[in-house]
């Protein structure tokens, strides 16, 4: 058991899934690998694929092409019931027929009765006796069923019907079912959708916490950017059945690989904002200036050469520092610019309250520039609509995209060290769960 | 919603559009329209339940006043039930026509189930063409197949015998197999993926998943098979015409036959006939309801 976190986790290979209605495959993955005890989130907007995806990782649905292994086992064949995993799904799927006890003790009742039936076989045809594993006892499941419950706080509600309980007693008790067979890998079909925003918050830690003390692979998916980014430590973006990239939270959210990660990821969403380039090249500043209306930017020279055709500059609200207008109004954006980095000037158009701060969203003071969005502090000069601001990005926030959409890397992006930085902590990470692991897993199996 | 919406939508009927705000029609019109409807509904269920009730009465009434037009039999004579008891099979009859009735709901159920439990969870090759070719079987009159099946049945050597009577009305089970796989369908996907996942076999998740969550569906679709088999009478009489082994509808001739029309004990025999149905529909009449309901089919 210890040693499932040297297998690989899972591996998903040149799969593709498509489904009679559509012209394109609903999921057509290359290559993905789901590192082992980790929490990846598997995110995207609704008919990404990320269903589909852990519907055939359970084995619900079959491939039309490739392979998918389990902590180094080829599973691809194998039904369901035999690949070492359960699943939580979006509705919780609990047998209303059932009370919570006997939903949870389910799958054990079924092993019982296959490895009751196994040595019957065996000591009818006298062969594999020694292999037969012995069946669970009735005291045994009720034992199980018992800590499963205890470990999800459903203590006290064993003898209620589903009908019975609240919509968070409901995804515990799928928890605790999903749980109690302690398996190698879980999969969560956005579990959390079908409860309130209070709730979620809470169940989402309740999550983090029982992965923590099992162990076990899992592989949650949501279309919610913010539950993805606050639980994964490993984080997979679908866009159209393809793969868009995968990484830590911190390297997805710093460097998106493309421009729909960089929109998709992040609360208020970055600005994307398609720029000319002038080239800038003299003898001391390499670099290049990029220039849409009402904003100026300066890079200190691409790290790799531009490709042809329309870039476009991304930074987040956050990122940006407004300026307070200076007494004789603000002159022109390309005079301000000094160094590198952007400026941006626009018009306060709404302002929106978030508690700890505002999301102010301007519209360009040209004709024909694009509205952008920037986060300032609840407690600072406050913005009405119509004023005027200047918004100041440091160079080292911005985030350029190729005509294609794909990130280019520039000297100042934000990237190398706080990867490097990264990858350091995951690693810390992984060795502090494997740690604790599986201590709470024993404790349920044995 | 804010409180400025647009006016309710105008809905069909009075129960939603009182719901949905409208001032209540005046008092006398809603009273006169409530007395007109239901005097409409009692003049229908009148002309259905006279003949009936008219039997039922006639049944109690002495021999020699059978034909009177007395409301009210009294005194209420229980001489035609004797002799429909003693002097006719009544008892093996009914049996008979349990024994059929039974064995054919079973059959049906057993079947309904297992195809739709079938064509929900596996991958069925042409299952459109197999769904279309049961809503036909739904139309096709039952008449229509009589001849090939006599022939069969004659070939087996099973007239006169409770497989003769049973088996070739599986023949109707389309109906079974269509309600049931309504029932199956709505069954949420999840939890037979979750049985899948916890390692249950198909077997398993039928028996322990499936036939639970149907029983409400099995339970009418039963009371719906057992009603019309017991009312069968065509095909009893053909498969098993002796007296030994036909049902109660056929052997209600028996009474016509003998010493010509005996309308006495024959209303009797059809009354005690009539017993086994109206209990079953009583207990299950709203089950029955729900079923059509819940499934679609209408």
């Amino acid at each position: 058991m210890t040693d499932r976190a040297a297998l690989g986790g899972i591996v998903l290979r040149d799969l593709v899934k498509s489904y009679a209605d559509g012209d394109r495959p609903a999921l057509d993955l290359p290559e993905l690998t789901i590192p082992p005890g980790s929490f990846t989130v598997v995110v995207g907007p609704s008919g990404c694929g990320k269903s589909t995806a852990l519907r055939l990782i359970a084995g619900l649905e079959t491939p039309d092409a490739g392979h998918i292994a389990i902590d180094g086992a080829d599973v691809t064949d194998l039904p369901p019931g035999r690949r070492d995993l359960s699943m939580v799904f979006q509705d919780f799927a609990l047998y209303p027929h059932m009370t919570v006890a006997e939903n949870v003790g389910f799958g054990l009742r079924i092993q019982a009765r296959h490895d009751r039936r196994r040595g019957l076989t065996a000591r009818i045809t006298r062969t594999g006796r020694a292999d037969a594993p012995a069946a669970a006892s009735r005291a045994e499941i009720a034992e199980s069923v018992r800590r499963a419950c205890a470990l999800v706080r459903l203590d006290g509600k064993e003898h209620r019907r589903p009908s019975q309980l609240s919509g968070g007693e409901r995804q515990r008790v799928a928890l605790a079912r999903a749980l109690v067979r302690g398996p190698s890998v879980l999969l969560l079909d956005e579990p959390l959708s079908a409860l309130d925003a209070q709730l979620r918050h809470h169940a989402r830690a309740e999550l983090v916490r029982l992965h923590r003390e099992f162990g076990c692979t899992a592989v949650l998916v949501t279309h919610d950017q913010l539950e993805a980014l606050s639980m994964a430590t490993h984080l997979v973006v679908l866009d159209g059945g393809r793969l868009s990239q995968a990484g830590s939270p911190q390297e997805v959210y710093s460097r998106p690989a493309n421009t729909f990660v960089a929109g998709f990821l992040g609360s208020p969403a970055m600005n994307l904002q398609p720029v000319e380039t002038i080239a800038e090249g003299s003898a001391t500043t390499a670099g290049v200036g990029l220039r849409a209306p009402g904003l100026q930017a300066r890079l200190a020279g691409p790290a790799e050469p531009l490709p042809a055709g329309p870039v476009s500059l991304g930074w987040r609200p956050a990122d940006g520092v407004p300026e307070a207008a200076p007494a004789g109004g603000f002159g022109s954006a390309a005079g301000a610019l000094t160094g590198a980095g952007l400026v941006v000037d626009g018009i306060v158009d709404i302002v929106e309250y978030t508690g700890d701060g505002r999301v102010v969203t301007c519209r360009s003071t040209v004709e024909g520039g694009s509205s952008w969005a920037v986060t300032v502090p609840a407690e600072g000069p406050f913005r009405a609509a119509g004023e005027r601001v200047r918004v100041r990005v440091a160079a080292e926030r911005l985030h350029l995209f190729g005509p294609d959409g794909r990130r280019v890397e520039h000297p100042e992006s934000d990237g190398p060290d706080l990867r490097g930085r990264d990858r350091a902590d995951a690693g810390a990470e992984a060795e502090r769960v494997a740690g604790q692991r599986l201590g709470a897993a024993d404790q349920v199996r044995a | 919603m804010p409180a400025h919406a647009d006016p309710p939508t105008p809905a069909p009927r009075t129960l939603h559009r009182r719901a949905a705000g409208y001032p209540r029609a005046p008092r006398v019109g809603r009273v006169l329209r409530a007395g007109a409807r239901h005097a409409v509904l009692l003049a229908v269920a009148g002309a259905m339940l006279f003949p009936v009730l008219w039997a039922l009465i006639t049944s109690f009434k002495p021999a020699n006043d059978i034909y009177g037009t007395d409301p009210v039999p009294w005194p209420a004579s229980l001489e035609h039930y004797r002799s429909a008891l003693d002097d006719f099979p009544i008892v093996r009859l009914l049996v008979n026509t349990f024994v059929m009735a039974a064995g054919v709901t079973l059959a049906q159920l057993t079947v309904g189930v297992l195809a739709g439990y079938a064509l929900v969870r596996f991958h069925v090759p042409l299952r459109g063409w197999m769904m279309g070719a049961l809503a036909v079987a739904l139309v096709v009159p039952t008449q229509s197949l009589i001849v090939p099946h006599f022939l069969m049945l004659a070939e087996l050597g099973w007239r006169d015998s409770y497989p003769g009577l049973v088996l070739p009305q599986l023949s109707g089970c389309a109906l079974a197999v269509l309600l049931l796989h309504e029932h199956v369908k709505a069954i949420p996907a999840g939890l037979l993926g979750a049985a899948a996942l916890e390692g249950a076999t198909p077997w398993e998740t039928l028996r322990f998943v499936v036939l639970p969550l149907l029983r409400p569906a099995l339970g009418a679709v039963a009371v719906l098979v057992f009603i019309s088999t017991w009312n069968e009478y065509l095909w009893p009489l053909l498969a098993a015409p002796s007296r030994e082994h036909t049902t109660i509808q056929v052997g209600l001739q028996l009474f016509q036959n003998q010493e010509g029309p005996n309308p006495g004990p024959l209303l009797a025999a059809a009354m005690l006939a009539t017993l086994p149905v109206v209990a079953v529909y009583l207990f299950a009449s709203r089950r029955v309801a729900d079923a059509f309901l819940h499934s679609g089919l209408r």
